[in-house]
Protein backbone atom coordinates (compact mmCIF):
# COMPACT_ATOMS: atom_id res chain seq x y z
CA UNK A 1 0.00 0.00 0.00
CA UNK A 2 3.03 1.93 -0.61
CA UNK A 3 1.24 3.84 -3.05
CA UNK A 4 -1.89 4.54 -1.05
CA UNK A 5 -0.38 8.28 0.08
CA UNK A 6 -2.13 11.13 1.05
CA UNK A 7 -4.24 12.92 -1.17
CA UNK A 8 -2.69 16.24 -1.42
CA UNK A 9 -0.09 16.15 -4.43
CA UNK A 10 -2.55 16.24 -7.35
CA UNK A 11 -1.35 13.19 -9.65
CA UNK A 12 -0.27 14.76 -13.11
CA UNK A 13 -2.28 12.85 -15.33
CA UNK A 14 -5.43 14.73 -13.55
CA UNK A 15 -4.46 17.99 -15.88
CA UNK A 16 -6.19 18.52 -19.20
CA UNK A 17 -3.84 17.61 -22.03
CA UNK A 18 -5.01 20.18 -24.14
CA UNK A 19 -6.13 23.76 -23.30
CA UNK A 20 -9.51 24.80 -25.25
CA UNK A 21 -8.37 25.84 -28.09
CA UNK A 22 -5.18 24.85 -28.22
CA UNK A 23 -5.98 22.50 -30.96
CA UNK A 24 -5.83 22.95 -34.45
CA UNK A 25 -9.01 23.81 -36.00
CA UNK A 26 -11.69 21.36 -36.35
CA UNK A 27 -10.23 19.30 -34.08
CA UNK A 28 -11.22 17.72 -30.71
CA UNK A 29 -9.40 16.08 -27.85
CA UNK A 30 -10.60 12.76 -26.58
CA UNK A 31 -11.32 14.35 -24.07
CA UNK A 32 -13.80 16.65 -25.33
CA UNK A 33 -15.32 13.55 -27.52
CA UNK A 34 -16.29 11.56 -24.40
CA UNK A 35 -17.49 14.68 -22.91
CA UNK A 36 -20.02 15.14 -25.67
CA UNK A 37 -21.16 11.32 -25.83
CA UNK A 38 -20.85 11.77 -22.14
CA UNK A 39 -24.00 14.79 -21.90
CA UNK A 40 -25.31 13.18 -25.07
CA UNK A 41 -26.06 9.71 -23.52
CA UNK A 42 -27.64 11.30 -20.38
CA UNK A 43 -29.85 14.06 -22.10
CA UNK A 44 -31.47 11.31 -24.70
CA UNK A 45 -32.08 8.82 -21.36
CA UNK A 46 -33.28 11.47 -19.21
CA UNK A 47 -35.20 13.28 -22.54
CA UNK A 48 -37.02 9.24 -23.26
CA UNK A 49 -38.02 9.43 -19.66
CA UNK A 50 -39.65 12.64 -19.37
CA UNK A 51 -41.60 11.64 -22.77
CA UNK A 52 -42.46 7.88 -21.67
CA UNK A 53 -43.52 9.83 -18.17
CA UNK A 54 -45.81 12.63 -20.14
CA UNK A 55 -47.21 9.99 -22.34
CA UNK A 56 -47.58 7.87 -19.04
CA UNK A 57 -50.19 10.69 -17.32
CA UNK A 58 -52.34 10.04 -20.35
CA UNK A 59 -54.61 7.61 -19.52
CA UNK A 60 -55.91 5.30 -22.25
CA UNK A 61 -59.13 3.71 -20.55
CA UNK A 62 -61.38 5.89 -18.39
CA UNK A 63 -63.86 5.32 -15.90
CA UNK A 64 -66.10 8.15 -16.46
CA UNK A 65 -69.83 8.08 -17.38
CA UNK A 66 -70.58 7.60 -21.26
CA UNK A 67 -71.68 10.65 -22.74
CA UNK A 68 -74.07 8.93 -25.10
CA UNK A 69 -77.40 7.81 -22.95
CA UNK A 70 -80.97 7.30 -23.62
CA UNK A 71 -83.97 9.78 -22.06
CA UNK A 72 -87.04 8.10 -22.66
CA UNK A 73 -89.71 8.27 -24.88
CA UNK A 74 -90.53 11.87 -26.78
CA UNK A 75 -94.45 11.13 -25.25
CA UNK A 76 -92.44 11.15 -21.71
CA UNK A 77 -91.71 14.90 -22.28
CA UNK A 78 -95.29 16.63 -23.80
CA UNK A 79 -95.87 20.47 -24.71
CA UNK A 80 -97.51 21.62 -21.81
CA UNK A 81 -100.67 24.59 -21.52
CA UNK A 82 -99.04 25.09 -25.41
CA UNK A 83 -95.93 27.08 -24.22
CA UNK A 84 -92.33 25.77 -24.53
CA UNK A 85 -91.61 23.56 -21.98
CA UNK A 86 -88.60 22.88 -19.93
CA UNK A 87 -87.81 19.40 -18.27
CA UNK A 88 -84.99 19.37 -15.43
CA UNK A 89 -85.85 16.18 -14.27
CA UNK A 90 -82.48 15.01 -15.73
CA UNK A 91 -80.15 17.92 -14.37
CA UNK A 92 -78.33 15.95 -11.44
CA UNK A 93 -78.17 12.44 -13.13
CA UNK A 94 -77.09 14.04 -16.63
CA UNK A 95 -76.70 17.69 -16.78
CA UNK A 96 -78.55 18.34 -19.37
CA UNK A 97 -82.31 19.67 -19.73
CA UNK A 98 -84.79 18.48 -22.08
CA UNK A 99 -86.56 21.49 -24.14
CA UNK A 100 -89.89 20.76 -25.97
CA UNK A 101 -91.17 23.07 -28.31
CA UNK A 102 -94.11 22.95 -30.38
CA UNK A 103 -92.49 21.62 -33.67
CA UNK A 104 -89.75 18.93 -31.75
CA UNK A 105 -87.53 17.98 -28.70
CA UNK A 106 -83.89 19.79 -27.83
CA UNK A 107 -81.44 19.32 -25.50
CA UNK A 108 -79.40 21.22 -23.75
CA UNK A 109 -76.15 21.09 -21.56
CA UNK A 110 -76.61 22.35 -18.16
CA UNK A 111 -73.44 24.68 -18.24
CA UNK A 112 -73.34 28.33 -17.98
CA UNK A 113 -71.08 29.28 -21.28
CA UNK A 114 -69.17 32.10 -18.56
CA UNK A 115 -67.16 29.63 -16.32
CA UNK A 116 -69.04 26.65 -16.42
CA UNK A 117 -71.54 26.85 -13.14
CA UNK A 118 -75.08 24.98 -13.30
CA UNK A 119 -77.71 27.45 -13.88
CA UNK A 120 -81.00 26.70 -12.26
CA UNK A 121 -84.33 27.00 -14.24
CA UNK A 122 -86.72 29.80 -12.70
CA UNK A 123 -90.25 29.05 -13.90
CA UNK A 124 -91.67 32.19 -12.88
CA UNK A 125 -88.73 34.30 -14.77
CA UNK A 126 -89.28 31.80 -17.76
CA UNK A 127 -84.98 32.05 -17.27
CA UNK A 128 -82.12 29.89 -16.83
CA UNK A 129 -80.63 32.18 -13.95
CA UNK A 130 -76.80 30.84 -12.85
CA UNK A 131 -76.04 31.58 -9.57
CA UNK A 132 -71.78 32.10 -9.65
CA UNK A 133 -72.05 35.51 -11.66
CA UNK A 134 -76.00 36.23 -12.63
CA UNK A 135 -75.62 35.34 -16.38
CA UNK A 136 -79.33 35.00 -17.33
CA UNK A 137 -80.11 32.59 -20.70
CA UNK A 138 -83.71 32.53 -21.83
CA UNK A 139 -85.66 29.11 -22.75
CA UNK A 140 -83.74 29.25 -26.53
CA UNK A 141 -80.52 29.69 -24.69
CA UNK A 142 -79.29 33.25 -25.43
CA UNK A 143 -78.17 35.59 -23.02
CA UNK A 144 -80.55 37.77 -21.83
CA UNK A 145 -77.98 39.24 -19.05
CA UNK A 146 -74.50 38.76 -17.00
CA UNK A 147 -71.50 38.36 -18.06
CA UNK A 148 -72.01 34.96 -20.68
CA UNK A 149 -70.55 35.73 -23.86
CA UNK A 150 -72.47 33.36 -25.90
CA UNK A 151 -75.36 30.97 -25.89
CA UNK A 152 -76.27 27.70 -23.99
CA UNK A 153 -74.61 25.13 -25.45
CA UNK A 154 -77.26 22.09 -27.33
CA UNK A 155 -76.66 18.48 -27.34
CA UNK A 156 -76.45 15.98 -30.50
CA UNK A 157 -79.75 13.89 -29.84
CA UNK A 158 -80.99 11.29 -32.34
CA UNK A 159 -83.89 8.77 -31.97
CA UNK A 160 -82.45 5.23 -31.22
CA UNK A 161 -83.93 1.72 -32.15
CA UNK A 162 -86.37 1.13 -29.49
CA UNK A 163 -87.75 4.93 -30.23
CA UNK A 164 -86.38 7.04 -27.29
CA UNK A 165 -84.36 9.91 -27.44
CA UNK A 166 -80.87 9.46 -27.46
CA UNK A 167 -78.63 12.27 -26.27
CA UNK A 168 -74.71 12.58 -27.28
CA UNK A 169 -73.13 15.26 -24.56
CA UNK A 170 -69.76 14.94 -26.47
CA UNK A 171 -70.81 16.60 -29.72
CA UNK A 172 -71.87 20.20 -29.00
CA UNK A 173 -73.40 23.50 -30.40
CA UNK A 174 -74.83 26.61 -30.22
CA UNK A 175 -74.64 27.88 -33.67
CA UNK A 176 -77.74 29.04 -35.03
CA UNK A 177 -77.16 27.85 -38.14
CA UNK A 178 -77.07 24.33 -36.69
CA UNK A 179 -79.01 24.14 -33.96
CA UNK A 180 -82.21 23.70 -36.10
CA UNK A 181 -80.38 20.55 -37.61
CA UNK A 182 -81.47 17.40 -37.47
CA UNK A 183 -78.99 16.49 -35.57
CA UNK A 184 -79.49 18.94 -32.72
CA UNK A 185 -83.64 19.07 -32.89
CA UNK A 186 -85.76 15.94 -32.86
CA UNK A 187 -88.65 17.00 -35.02
CA UNK A 188 -92.05 16.26 -34.14
CA UNK A 189 -92.69 14.42 -37.16
CA UNK A 190 -90.43 11.25 -36.19
CA UNK A 191 -92.29 9.95 -33.47
CA UNK A 192 -96.40 11.36 -34.74
CA UNK B 1 -22.93 24.59 -41.50
CA UNK B 2 -19.75 26.20 -40.29
CA UNK B 3 -21.97 29.31 -40.03
CA UNK B 4 -24.83 27.57 -38.00
CA UNK B 5 -21.98 26.47 -35.30
CA UNK B 6 -20.89 29.82 -34.86
CA UNK B 7 -24.23 31.18 -34.47
CA UNK B 8 -24.66 28.08 -32.01
CA UNK B 9 -21.33 29.61 -30.17
CA UNK B 10 -22.15 33.13 -30.26
CA UNK B 11 -25.46 32.23 -28.57
CA UNK B 12 -24.25 29.72 -26.11
CA UNK B 13 -22.17 32.13 -24.84
CA UNK B 14 -25.05 34.82 -24.63
CA UNK B 15 -26.82 32.62 -22.62
CA UNK B 16 -23.65 31.72 -20.00
CA UNK B 17 -23.29 35.81 -19.52
CA UNK B 18 -26.83 36.07 -18.77
CA UNK B 19 -27.45 37.31 -14.99
CA UNK B 20 -29.79 34.31 -14.38
CA UNK B 21 -27.43 31.74 -15.77
CA UNK B 22 -24.73 33.02 -13.68
CA UNK B 23 -27.16 32.89 -10.66
CA UNK B 24 -27.81 28.89 -11.00
CA UNK B 25 -24.15 27.93 -12.40
CA UNK B 26 -21.91 30.42 -10.80
CA UNK B 27 -18.65 29.07 -12.27
CA UNK B 28 -17.42 27.70 -16.06
CA UNK B 29 -18.03 25.12 -17.52
CA UNK B 30 -15.31 22.48 -15.34
CA UNK B 31 -12.81 22.79 -17.70
CA UNK B 32 -9.54 22.86 -15.55
CA UNK B 33 -8.29 21.55 -12.19
CA UNK B 34 -9.58 24.61 -10.45
CA UNK B 35 -12.73 25.17 -12.00
CA UNK B 36 -13.33 21.60 -10.85
CA UNK B 37 -12.93 21.81 -7.77
CA UNK B 38 -14.54 24.99 -7.54
CA UNK B 39 -17.97 22.62 -8.73
CA UNK B 40 -17.44 20.34 -6.50
CA UNK B 41 -17.36 22.26 -3.58
CA UNK B 42 -20.72 24.93 -4.69
CA UNK B 43 -22.51 22.23 -6.21
CA UNK B 44 -25.51 20.73 -3.97
CA UNK B 45 -25.27 17.89 -5.31
CA UNK B 46 -21.86 17.35 -6.36
CA UNK B 47 -20.79 18.03 -3.04
CA UNK B 48 -21.71 14.94 -1.67
CA UNK B 49 -18.42 13.61 -2.87
CA UNK B 50 -14.96 15.05 -1.85
CA UNK B 51 -12.98 16.64 -4.16
CA UNK B 52 -10.19 14.68 -3.17
CA UNK B 53 -10.44 10.60 -2.18
CA UNK B 54 -7.61 8.79 -1.14
CA UNK B 55 -6.70 6.20 -3.98
CA UNK B 56 -7.68 3.10 -1.93
CA UNK B 57 -11.20 4.02 -2.08
CA UNK B 58 -11.22 4.84 -5.99
CA UNK B 59 -10.72 0.81 -5.78
CA UNK B 60 -13.79 -0.72 -7.87
CA UNK B 61 -13.31 -4.45 -5.95
CA UNK B 62 -12.87 -2.09 -2.37
CA UNK B 63 -16.54 -1.38 -2.28
CA UNK B 64 -17.99 -2.34 -5.28
CA UNK B 65 -20.27 0.87 -5.46
CA UNK B 66 -22.67 -1.30 -3.70
CA UNK B 67 -23.98 1.91 -1.38
CA UNK B 68 -24.17 4.17 -4.49
CA UNK B 69 -25.94 1.27 -6.39
CA UNK B 70 -28.51 1.43 -3.26
CA UNK B 71 -28.83 4.70 -3.53
CA UNK B 72 -29.94 4.76 -7.17
CA UNK B 73 -32.16 2.48 -6.90
CA UNK B 74 -33.77 4.00 -4.03
CA UNK B 75 -34.06 7.20 -6.50
CA UNK B 76 -35.38 4.99 -9.33
CA UNK B 77 -37.88 3.67 -6.45
CA UNK B 78 -38.94 7.10 -5.28
CA UNK B 79 -39.53 8.28 -9.41
CA UNK B 80 -41.60 5.10 -10.90
CA UNK B 81 -43.73 4.57 -7.40
CA UNK B 82 -44.98 8.28 -7.58
CA UNK B 83 -45.60 7.73 -11.16
CA UNK B 84 -47.49 4.61 -10.00
CA UNK B 85 -49.18 6.49 -7.38
CA UNK B 86 -51.28 8.60 -10.43
CA UNK B 87 -53.01 5.42 -11.11
CA UNK B 88 -53.60 3.31 -7.87
CA UNK B 89 -56.12 3.91 -5.11
CA UNK B 90 -55.56 2.21 -1.76
CA UNK B 91 -59.37 1.22 -1.72
CA UNK B 92 -60.26 -2.54 -1.03
CA UNK B 93 -62.64 -2.39 -4.43
CA UNK B 94 -60.52 -0.40 -6.62
CA UNK B 95 -56.50 -1.16 -5.90
CA UNK B 96 -56.37 -4.72 -7.91
CA UNK B 97 -57.98 -3.04 -10.93
CA UNK B 98 -55.85 -0.23 -10.93
CA UNK B 99 -52.68 -2.89 -11.21
CA UNK B 100 -54.31 -4.70 -13.55
CA UNK B 101 -54.92 -1.62 -15.50
CA UNK B 102 -51.09 -0.45 -15.01
CA UNK B 103 -50.09 -3.52 -16.38
CA UNK B 104 -52.12 -3.73 -19.24
CA UNK B 105 -54.23 -0.61 -20.38
CA UNK B 106 -51.98 2.14 -19.24
CA UNK B 107 -48.98 4.04 -21.61
CA UNK B 108 -45.76 2.40 -20.29
CA UNK B 109 -47.50 1.27 -16.98
CA UNK B 110 -45.90 -2.23 -17.42
CA UNK B 111 -42.32 -0.81 -17.74
CA UNK B 112 -43.04 1.65 -15.03
CA UNK B 113 -44.64 -1.41 -12.39
CA UNK B 114 -41.90 -3.81 -13.48
CA UNK B 115 -38.98 -1.38 -12.85
CA UNK B 116 -40.52 -0.47 -9.54
CA UNK B 117 -40.71 -4.33 -8.47
CA UNK B 118 -37.29 -5.58 -10.22
CA UNK B 119 -35.25 -2.01 -8.35
CA UNK B 120 -37.35 -3.04 -4.92
CA UNK B 121 -36.15 -7.16 -4.85
CA UNK B 122 -32.43 -5.72 -6.33
CA UNK B 123 -32.60 -2.93 -3.40
CA UNK B 124 -32.90 -5.51 -1.20
CA UNK B 125 -30.03 -7.28 -2.30
CA UNK B 126 -27.73 -5.42 -2.80
CA UNK B 127 -28.39 -3.50 0.63
CA UNK B 128 -27.54 -6.68 2.37
CA UNK B 129 -24.78 -7.29 0.00
CA UNK B 130 -23.56 -3.61 1.06
CA UNK B 131 -23.97 -4.31 4.90
CA UNK B 132 -21.73 -7.81 4.15
CA UNK B 133 -18.95 -5.74 2.50
CA UNK B 134 -18.61 -2.85 5.62
CA UNK B 135 -18.57 -6.20 7.32
CA UNK B 136 -16.11 -8.20 6.04
CA UNK B 137 -14.05 -4.87 5.38
CA UNK B 138 -14.13 -4.23 8.93
CA UNK B 139 -15.32 -0.56 8.15
CA UNK B 140 -18.12 -0.90 11.10
CA UNK B 141 -14.83 -0.03 13.58
CA UNK B 142 -14.04 3.04 15.11
CA UNK B 143 -15.01 5.82 14.28
CA UNK B 144 -17.66 4.50 12.24
CA UNK B 145 -20.02 2.70 14.67
CA UNK B 146 -22.72 5.12 14.29
CA UNK B 147 -22.86 5.03 10.80
CA UNK B 148 -23.23 1.14 11.44
CA UNK B 149 -26.16 1.91 13.34
CA UNK B 150 -27.76 4.22 11.03
CA UNK B 151 -26.77 1.51 7.94
CA UNK B 152 -28.81 -0.96 10.14
CA UNK B 153 -32.08 1.16 10.55
CA UNK B 154 -32.12 1.68 6.92
CA UNK B 155 -31.64 -2.22 6.44
CA UNK B 156 -34.80 -2.52 8.34
CA UNK B 157 -36.79 0.47 6.67
CA UNK B 158 -35.82 -0.99 3.76
CA UNK B 159 -36.97 -4.24 4.92
CA UNK B 160 -40.49 -2.51 6.40
CA UNK B 161 -40.45 -0.24 2.69
CA UNK B 162 -40.75 -4.49 1.11
CA UNK B 163 -43.07 -5.48 3.52
CA UNK B 164 -45.74 -2.63 3.18
CA UNK B 165 -44.96 -2.30 -0.32
CA UNK B 166 -46.38 -5.86 -0.70
CA UNK B 167 -49.76 -5.55 0.41
CA UNK B 168 -50.61 -2.52 -1.84
CA UNK B 169 -51.82 -5.17 -5.25
CA UNK B 170 -54.11 -6.63 -3.23
CA UNK B 171 -54.02 -9.89 -4.61
CA UNK B 172 -54.18 -13.63 -3.43
CA UNK B 173 -50.45 -13.52 -3.13
CA UNK B 174 -50.04 -10.00 -1.06
CA UNK B 175 -53.21 -10.57 1.38
CA UNK B 176 -52.28 -13.54 2.86
CA UNK B 177 -48.68 -12.54 2.66
CA UNK B 178 -49.67 -9.67 4.96
CA UNK B 179 -51.89 -12.21 7.00
CA UNK B 180 -48.97 -14.06 7.91
CA UNK B 181 -46.28 -11.24 8.80
CA UNK B 182 -49.01 -9.57 10.83
CA UNK B 183 -49.68 -12.42 12.90
CA UNK B 184 -45.92 -13.07 13.17
CA UNK B 185 -46.70 -9.07 14.36
CA UNK B 186 -49.30 -10.46 17.13
CA UNK B 187 -46.45 -13.23 18.25
CA UNK B 188 -44.65 -9.97 19.77
CA UNK B 189 -43.67 -10.61 23.17
CA UNK B 190 -45.55 -8.55 25.92
CA UNK B 191 -46.98 -6.37 23.23
CA UNK B 192 -48.97 -9.12 20.60
CA UNK B 193 -52.10 -10.97 21.74
CA UNK B 194 -50.26 -14.12 21.10
CA UNK B 195 -46.82 -13.46 22.08
CA UNK B 196 -45.07 -14.86 25.04
CA UNK B 197 -45.87 -12.86 28.55
CA UNK B 198 -48.75 -10.54 26.97
CA UNK B 199 -50.18 -11.43 30.17
CA UNK B 200 -48.08 -9.07 31.78
CA UNK B 201 -49.65 -5.80 31.18
CA UNK B 202 -52.25 -7.21 32.34
CA UNK B 203 -50.93 -6.87 35.28
CA UNK B 204 -51.32 -3.09 35.15
CA UNK B 205 -54.56 -3.10 33.99
CA UNK B 206 -53.60 -3.34 30.09
CA UNK B 207 -55.24 -5.92 28.20
CA UNK B 208 -53.63 -6.93 25.20
CA UNK B 209 -56.17 -9.14 22.99
CA UNK B 210 -56.72 -9.63 19.52
CA UNK B 211 -58.29 -6.02 19.16
CA UNK B 212 -56.12 -3.90 21.71
CA UNK B 213 -52.59 -5.32 20.07
CA UNK B 214 -49.87 -3.85 18.25
CA UNK B 215 -50.44 -6.00 15.36
CA UNK B 216 -54.29 -4.56 15.65
CA UNK B 217 -52.43 -1.13 15.81
CA UNK B 218 -50.42 -1.76 12.34
CA UNK B 219 -53.85 -2.96 10.52
CA UNK B 220 -56.43 -0.76 12.10
CA UNK B 221 -58.60 -3.40 12.86
CA UNK B 222 -58.63 -7.36 13.57
CA UNK B 223 -58.24 -8.55 9.76
CA UNK B 224 -56.35 -7.08 6.87
CA UNK B 225 -58.81 -5.16 5.51
CA UNK B 226 -59.48 -1.31 3.99
CA UNK B 227 -58.13 0.42 7.14
CA UNK B 228 -54.63 -1.84 6.82
CA UNK B 229 -54.48 -2.03 3.42
CA UNK B 230 -54.67 2.11 3.79
CA UNK B 231 -52.02 2.15 6.56
CA UNK B 232 -49.60 -0.05 4.54
CA UNK B 233 -50.32 2.97 1.77
CA UNK B 234 -49.43 5.50 3.56
CA UNK B 235 -46.36 4.49 5.53
CA UNK B 236 -45.07 2.64 1.92
CA UNK B 237 -45.48 6.27 0.22
CA UNK B 238 -44.96 9.00 3.04
CA UNK B 239 -43.76 7.73 6.60
CA UNK B 240 -40.92 5.41 5.34
CA UNK B 241 -39.37 7.22 2.23
CA UNK B 242 -39.54 10.33 4.50
CA UNK B 243 -37.57 8.60 6.98
CA UNK B 244 -35.00 6.89 4.76
CA UNK B 245 -34.12 10.24 3.09
CA UNK B 246 -33.48 11.48 6.21
CA UNK B 247 -31.28 8.51 7.27
CA UNK B 248 -29.54 8.50 3.91
CA UNK B 249 -28.41 12.00 4.09
CA UNK B 250 -26.83 11.30 7.39
CA UNK B 251 -25.37 8.15 6.70
CA UNK B 252 -23.58 9.91 3.86
CA UNK B 253 -22.74 12.97 5.94
CA UNK B 254 -21.19 10.68 8.77
CA UNK B 255 -19.30 9.29 5.64
CA UNK B 256 -16.74 12.35 5.33
CA UNK B 257 -17.55 13.26 8.96
CA UNK B 258 -15.51 10.07 9.85
CA UNK B 259 -13.11 10.73 7.60
CA UNK B 260 -13.95 8.78 4.11
CA UNK B 261 -14.31 5.10 3.37
CA UNK B 262 -12.21 3.17 6.26
CA UNK B 263 -8.78 1.97 4.79
CA UNK B 264 -5.58 0.09 6.13
CA UNK B 265 -3.30 1.93 7.88
CA UNK B 266 0.06 3.36 6.42
CA UNK B 267 2.79 2.26 8.91
CA UNK B 268 4.37 5.29 10.31
CA UNK B 269 1.99 7.75 8.96
CA UNK B 270 -1.50 6.85 10.41
CA UNK B 271 -2.11 7.24 14.05
CA UNK B 272 -4.06 4.62 15.19
CA UNK B 273 -7.72 5.74 16.42
CA UNK B 274 -8.05 5.38 19.77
Amino acid sequence: MAEDTAPDAPAKTLARPAAPGSLPEGQYSRRDFLNLVGWAWLSAALGGWALAAVRFLFPNMLYEPNPVFKIGWPKDYPLLGGLTTVYIGLQTKFRIWVVTQADGIFVFHAKCTHLGCTPRWVPDDRRFECPCHGSNFDVEGNVVAGPAPEPLFRCRVSMSQDGQIQVDKAVLTNNPSQIHADQFFLKKNLWS
Amino acid sequence: MEKFWLGFEKLMKKIQSNKIWLSIFRHEYPQTEKSRMAVMVNNFFLHIHPVKVYKHSLEPYYTFGLGVIAFVLFLILTVTGVLLMFYYVPDIHQAYQNVKDLQFAVSYGTLLRNMHRWSAHTMMLIVILHMMRVFYAGAYKTPREFNWGVGVILLVITFLLSFTGYLLPWDQLAYWAITVGTNMGGATPILGNAGPFHELPGLVGIHIGINSDVRFMLLGGTIVGQNGLLRFYVLHCIFLPIVALLLISIHFWRIRKDGGLARPLRPGVDAKPE
